[in-house]
């Protein structure tokens, strides 16, 4: 007989335009597998000027108090993103059956080592628990 | 089911990237280059050191008749027991290569 176990889905969206990093408080709080990500990068600057700009996406343990993203990063991925040609992404762990463990909850964040901040428009994670 | 580790690297050039027996289920990556004079390969990973045996080798470059696209984050999901490197994983990465995460179990860490 196979069990099986819902997967809870939490959507993450940019909230305002701008450079602000908005994904500020967005957490999942609680113990969880993380099983998979899906991110769009978000349009930058003019789509007369076709730059390219590039960061990471983190996933971090969130602290003891559940609020913030102080705790060790256990997911990061790299984004290469261009003005006018966004292009999401997704990948999963579903067919190793696999997870990834996050003990107190997971906070999402993003960095931009090139061009204006930040990198993110949307991410949807899945994972089981909470 | 698996407890899996994400090992991000973005070092330029070959590198180790995770000491110890390691076993890879994922590769998360990016690629751009502007002046089409980069030819794939783009990412090597080799058994242990740079005399190693290359166990996974990918791209994301165009090569030099393709048009360049910008904006990629592609990746490889290796199904079953993944991709075995008894000695760990010393990563090659390209011009153009901005980064991979590694999605495996095990390392020296573990």
């Amino acid at each position: 007989m196979t069990l099986r176990q819902d997967v809870n889905s939490s959507y993450f969206e940019k909230i305002t335009s701008g450079a602000t990093d908005n994904f500020d408080d967005r957490s999942v709080v609680g113990r969880c597998h993380f099983r998979g990500i899906g991110i769009m990068p978000q349009w930058q600057g003019s789509t007369s000027s076709y730059s390219v700009y590039n960061g990471t996406i983190q996933i971090e343990d969130v602290n003891a108090a559940g609020d913030d993203g102080s705790g060790t990063v256990l997911f990061e991925m790299p984004v290469v993103a261009q003005n006018g040609y966004p292009v999401s992404s997704f990948f999963t762990f579903a067919d190793d059956d696999g997870y990834i463990l996050f003990e107190k909850g997971m906070f999402l964040t993003d960095t931009t080592t090139s061009g204006t901040a930040p990198l993110l428009n949307f991410a949807v994670i899945l994972f089981y628990g909470t | 089911m698996a407890k899996l580790s994400c090992i991000y690297h973005d070092t330029a050039g070959a590198s180790d990237a995770v000491d110890g027996r390691t076993r890879v289920y994922g590769l998360i990556f990016t690629g751009t280059h502007s002046s089409y004079t980069v030819a794939p390969p783009l990412i090597t990973l080799r058994d242990g050191s740079a005399s190693g045996d290359v166990l996974i080798q990918v791209n994301d470059n165009p090569n030099a008749t393709d048009t360049t696209v910008y904006g990629s984050v592609n990746s490889l999901d290796f199904p079953g027991g993944g991709v075995l490197f008894p000695n760990g994983i010393h990563a090659t990465l390209y011009t153009g290569c901005k980064g991979i995460s590694i999605i495996c179990s095990g390392g020296a860490a573990s």
